[in-house]
């Protein structure tokens, strides 16, 4: 029943298929421990599997007995090996002991030689042209291996199981499934009934659970890219295929003619040699016609570059750098020894110019001339046109045409265009190949793709060194608007100087005869023996009384000058400012009493009036404000100041019966030089220099104080300073 | 002009002033008040005078053709031979760090010569000569 060519067929193709499939797993990563384990698998089943099949066969007794323990022999490994299938699986590297292996190494062993010994099959008879086989003792142990093996492989492919996740944990489901099954039945359906009972029904279904597996596993492989293998399944399951039919085509064929020769008495044994000389010849036909191709193509410059690796390549090179120099170097390097051109040139032009040139492979003496390139390049865009955006040497016509003139003296073959955004900024220009052949079409395809590709990596590597310059020049400018700055600032810290000398020459200077003046005048004032008669008294005190107003006006200025080059220094104490006012206000009582004022001093609270700040500056203050006061309020009049602590803020009121300031002019009292001094000026005999305020305002601010005014016209006025008071 | 000092009972001072007329001025003025007056009219001659004399009290200007009020001081202080502090600065010159920098060698202190009248100058001196004026 077993020795019917559709059985033998059917056990064939389960055969290949298994075989080319473990072969593919192996080649595709021969380093993986997973992979190595699971070709070696593989290898065993297809292994058993032909031994099984042979031992189906009517041969001999001796030789059946033979095939039947060779069958269990092969049997052992396939379980050592799937257990450390699942043991090793998914890693790619392989992590047991080296007690452990060879322990498992020796007692595979063992049951192997076990199994060609009598102890397994005794003997064999042949019912029917089946061989019967007669369990010996010596199947017990090897029935208790498999049975460990196997299920210590499915527990620990369990456990991973559980533990996984995701597409790792679909693919192991399968591979889980499939091996379950095919030991499942394998074990259940032939190696126990056979060993216990010699029954052997089921046997020829064994290829039947192999090729379970087999399926289960591309299934895994196909649907979930188990080992990456996807591509390798649907090769490995076109190839087997193709084999088959091949085979079987031949064999049919050889059958066939055998047939007629002998006439019809031929069996199947006589047709197995042929068939394995013809798998033979398939199989060993590609690999032979790839190295001979090899050889040749070295030979003659005929290797044939695959385009999608080219064109992988390529767009790894320019996925990896922004450098336009790399970037050149690694497109020119690429394409040339790829596709074997003699030499390249990349071209990048702008407007009318070309701004980059970058050359390999074997370019000739004559250097390019700038305007050809750029004439080649500019000729090869056609922007309007429908035809294809390159220039191909042999496809020029002879006559009259520049261009190829201009190509025949620098050996351009072909010239591309880079264009971005029907933007021309460049072109690749290639010489001719090594070989001497023209380009083929796909050759030009391929360029036009990889010009396409050059021409948005150079626009991008153009972009970041465009962004690359602008910061080196903004750097730069930044550098420089430092420099300027820091030389100005230096300019300036001299100016400041020169002006501070100047302020305090020119004053002395100014001084200096008004010192003799006021002096001699005070002299011919107060020294006369005789009495000065007027209106010449008038005159030398009219005249005395400017001079002191231009020495005030002199020492006014100094100390804006000093204020406003942050140049006052303050002498921070405590001080009383009730002391201060008493000062002030001594000093001031008998001019008060001249123009007979009512002239006042009070403080709100008894108590010492704090504050922090310079003693003398604080007098000065107050003697500007209360002075005038003074000289803004007409005979018979009152001043009254008015000291009063208002929470952490002290308060000096000095209010006059004077003319009062209307709301408008304000304002402008605290600024440098104010005009109402002037209007207001014909109400005192004694004349400002209109800086006194300002100057007090600032003195007060530098002590974290103001001044407010409050003012009506024709009843008078009150400046109020304020100052932060010292808490002691 | 050269008055030399002898040792009586009047005070003894040296005026160093550039300015022909106040100096003729203050000359008068203190000598009518009965001091003994000397007079510089620049620092090389306030120099030498303070190093051959000693003076109750020295009116040094600042501002001085050819060696300078600054000047003198510090080649007094190098020369740490004569005491600064019988010195009183007198000058129209309101320049706070040279000012500082006099204090600072121990002058006894400084007056701006425009602030005062001739009388409240003579007070000012006499009050530095009779008590350790502030």
């Amino acid at each position: 029943m077993f020795s019917n060519p559709y059985v033998t067929s059917f056990f064939m193709v389960v055969l290949f298929f298994n075989m080319v499939l473990t072969l593919m797993v192996y080649i595709r990563n021969p380093k993986s421990a997973t992979h190595k384990i699971l070709g070696l698998l593989g290898m065993t089943i297809s292994i058993w599997l032909f031994i099984f099949f042979l031992s189906l066969q009517s041969f001999s007794q001796t030789t059946s007995l033979l095939l039947i323990r060779l069958s269990i022999f092969m049997a052992t490994p396939m379980s050592t090996l799937f257990f450390l299938f699942a043991y090793t699986l998914p890693n790619t590297k392989f992590h047991i002991r080296k007690n452990e292996l060879l322990l498992l190494i020796g007692l595979t062993g063992l049951i192997m030689i076990m199994a060609l010994t009598p102890y397994s099959f005794t003997s064999v008879d042949i019912i029917d042209g089946t061989p019967q086989p007669q369990a010996g003792p010596g199947l017990i142990p090897f029935g208790i291996y498999v049975l460990i093996s196997t299920i210590g492989g499915v527990f620990i492919l369990y456990k991973r199981l559980l533990r996984s996740d995701g597409i790792e944990r679909e693919q192991l489901k399968v591979i889980a499934f499939g091996i379950i099954i095919m030991y499942g039945l394998l074990i259940s359906t032939i190696f126990l009934p056979v060993a216990i009972f010699q029954n052997t029904t089921f046997v020829p279904f064994s290829p039947l659970y192999t090729l379970l597996f087999l399926v289960l596993t591309s299934y895994a492989i196909l649907k979930h890219r188990f080992l990456d293998m996807r591509i390798v399944v649907v090769r490995a399951v076109v190839y087997t295929l193709l084999i088959v039919v091949v085979v079987v085509t031949y064999t049919s064929i050889l059958y066939g003619i055998s047939l007629f020769i002998t006439g019809g008495e031929t069996n199947i044994r006589s047709s197995l040699i042929p068939m394995l000389i013809t798998i033979t010849v398939v199989l060993s036909f590609q690999p032979l016609r790839q190295l001979f191709e090899s050889i040749t193509s070295k030979i003659f410059y005929k290797d044939k570059y695959d385009s999608q690796d080219v064109l992988w390549k390529l767009s790894r090179t320019m996925a990896s750098t922004l450098e336009l120099r790399e970037l050149s170097h690694g497109i020119l390097k690429e394409l040339l020894s790829s596709i074997k051109i003699s030499y390249g040139t990349l071209a990048l032009i702008r407007s009318s110019s070309i701004i980059w040139v970058d050359s390999a492979g074997k370019t000739h003496d004559k250097a390019f001339k700038g305007k050809d390139v750029f004439t080649v390049i500019h000729e090869s865009y056609k922007p309007k046109s429908q035809d294809e955006q390159i220039i191909i040497f042999e496809e020029l016509s002879e006559r009259k045409n520049d261009i190829k003139d201009i190509m025949r003296e620098h050996e351009i073959t072909i010239v591309l265009p880079l264009v971005v955004r029907k933007e021309l900024i460049g072109g690749l220009i290639l010489g001719e190949k090594h070989s001497g052949e023209i380009y083929s079409s796909d050759d030009i395809d391929l360029l036009k793709i990889v010009a396409h590709e050059v021409a948005i990596a150079v626009r991008n590597a153009l972009s970041f060194e465009e962004i690359k310059r602008f910061n080196i020049t903004l750097e730069e400018e930044v550098k420089d608007a430092t420099t300027n700055l820091k030389s100005a600032n230096k300019r300036l810290k001299e100016l400041d100087l020169l002006k501070d000398e100047f302020v305090s020459i020119a004053s002395h200077e100014l001084r200096t005869p008004m010192t003799a003046i006021k002096s001699y005048l005070w002299m011919a004032l107060n020294q006369s023996e005789q009495e000065i008669k007027q209106p010449l008294k008038k005159y030398l005190d009219i005249s005395y009384n400017s001079t002191e107003r231009l020495i005030r006006l002199v020492n006014d200025m100094l100390t804006v000058s000093r204020i406003e080059r942050n140049k006052i220094e303050l002498n921070n104490e405590k001080v009383n400012v009730a002391d201060i006012v008493q000062l002030v206000f001594d000093e001031l009582k008998i001019s008060a009493d001249e123009k007979h004022i009512a002239f006042t001093f009070s403080t709100v609270e008894k108590k010492k009036y704090f504050t922090k700040g310079d003693k003398e500056k604080l007098r000065e203050v107050f003697q500007n404000l209360i002075g005038n006061a003074l000289k803004f309020t007409p005979e018979k009049g009152s001043i009254a100041l008015r000291l009063a602590s208002r929470g952490k803020i002290l308060a000096l009121s000095v209010t006059d019966t004077g003319s009062g300031i209307p709301q408008e002019e304000q304002q402008k009292l605290f600024k440098k030089f104010s005009k109402i001094e002037y209007s207001y000026s014909k109400h005192s005999s004694q004349l400002g220099t209109g800086l006194g305020l300002y100057i007090s305002k600032q003195i007060v601010s530098l002590h974290n104080g103001t001044i407010e005014v409050q003012s009506e016209v024709g009843k008078g006025s009150t400046f109020t300073v304020l100052l932060p008071e010292l808490i002691s | 002009m050269n008055i030399m000092v002898t040792h009586t009972n009047k005070p003894s001072l040296l005026i160093v002033e550039d300015e022909h007329y106040l100096r003729e001025l203050y000359v008068d003025i203190f000598a009518h008040d009965g001091f003994e007056v000397d007079s510089a009219e620049d620092g090389n001659e306030a120099y030498s005078k303070m190093k051959s004399n000693e003076y109750d009290l020295v009116l040094l200007d600042i501002i001085l053709p050819g060696m300078d009020g600054m000047q003198v001081l510090d080649k007094l202080v190098r020369e740490k031979s004569v005491k600064l502090d019988n010195i009183v600065l007198l000058t129209n010159l309101s320049q706070d760090l040279v000012i500082a920098k006099a204090l600072d060698y121990g002058v006894r202190g400084y007056l701006i010569k425009s602030d005062y009248t001739p009388d409240q100058l003579l007070n000012e001196v006499k009050s530095f000569l009779n008590n350790n004026h502030a």
